[in-house]
């Protein structure tokens, strides 16, 4: 199916033509992440409704307008914004596959000092891996870690 | 776009007009229903059906971080969450909260009737306010 020039039209226009049109695409992918020492790890799920207007592509909006708008709301004197524009009248980005579509996600979804220093410490801080390789019981879910033997040349491999 | 109406009135043959700001304005900008207590084993969707969310942050029990795919204009937005859990006993009583309300996403949290945190099966949130 071929995406109207969506340049202009508003991001939620888009959004409710995507999700007419579109089926959602469920992702087996997962990112865990720790945001803190003593909190318990975190599990980003991707919306299947999301990764089907990713991957169609002419939907969504570059990464570096959520970032732009995310600027403009931590300053201190904010109180709405003013630049939604951008989201809206910059360019869509190109269709992409699932896993561009998960990278997407992290730069747009977790905090910046996760995927910017990801690898710094001693284990990694983010991991992106699949649903079944997460515990299968949530019965302790608030003592969920990333393995403290995993390495970045692991994941690397 | 095709088929695009502009109109700043909807008028009814008996029931009198509306303005189509109402429409706007009154239209959920976001919604979700989700199932909370998900396990890797799970082989049902964690996301049954969504509007303009982008992802569902896990960050422990019964807090989930919904993340925004077409911005909120400002963080005072209307956000209201539901649903319920397996526990029959405990949906007597049970009560969710919304919390941390910013333009890129906020927070339901999910307790039970003593208010400890619990995974809901049944989760589900939906959004009014302005569009950025």
């Amino acid at each position: 199916m071929q995406t109207p020039e969506f340049q202009g039209t508003h991001l939620f226009d888009r959004l409710c033509w995507a999700k007419e049109r579109l089926e959602p695409v469920q992702s087996d992918y997962r990112v865990v992440y720790e945001d803190s020492v003593d909190g318990c790890a975190r599990v980003l799920i991707p919306d299947p409704n999301f990764c089907a207007a990713y991957l169609q592509g002419g939907i969504l909006p570059p990464i570096e307008v959520y970032w732009a708008l995310a600027d403009d709301e931590a300053k201190p004197d904010f109180k709405r914004h003013t630049r939604g524009y951008l989201l809206h009248e910059t360019q869509p980005i190109e269709a992409g596959t699932m896993e561009q579509c998960i990278e997407y996600l992290i730069m747009k979804d977790l905090p910046r000092h996760i995927w910017q220093t990801w690898d710094s410490g001693n284990k990694p801080k983010m991991v992106i891996c699949h649903k079944d390789q997460l515990p299968s019981t949530r019965e302790w879910r608030n003592a969920w870690k990333i393995k403290d033997d995993l390495t970045t040349e692991k994941i690397a491999a | 776009m095709a088929g695009k109406i502009i109109a700043d009135q909807i008028e009814h043959s008996t029931a009198g007009s509306v303005s189509t700001q109402y429409v706007i304005e009154g239209s959920a900008k976001a919604w979700i229903n989700f199932q909370g207590d998900s396990t890797a084993s799970d082989t049902a969707d964690y996301t049954r059906d969504s509007l303009n969310l982008s992802v569902t942050l896990d960050n422990g029990t019964g807090n989930y971080t919904l993340g925004f795919t077409s911005n909120m204009g400002n963080a005072n937005y209307c956000a209201v969450s539901s649903g319920h859990s397996t526990n029959i006993v405990e949906r007597n009583s049970q009560h969710t909260h919304v919390v941390a309300f910013t333009t890129s996403n906020f927070i339901i949290l999910c307790n039970n009737s003593s208010s400890l945190a619990r995974d809901w099966a049944l989760s589900t949130a939906t959004v009014h306010g302005d569009l950025a």
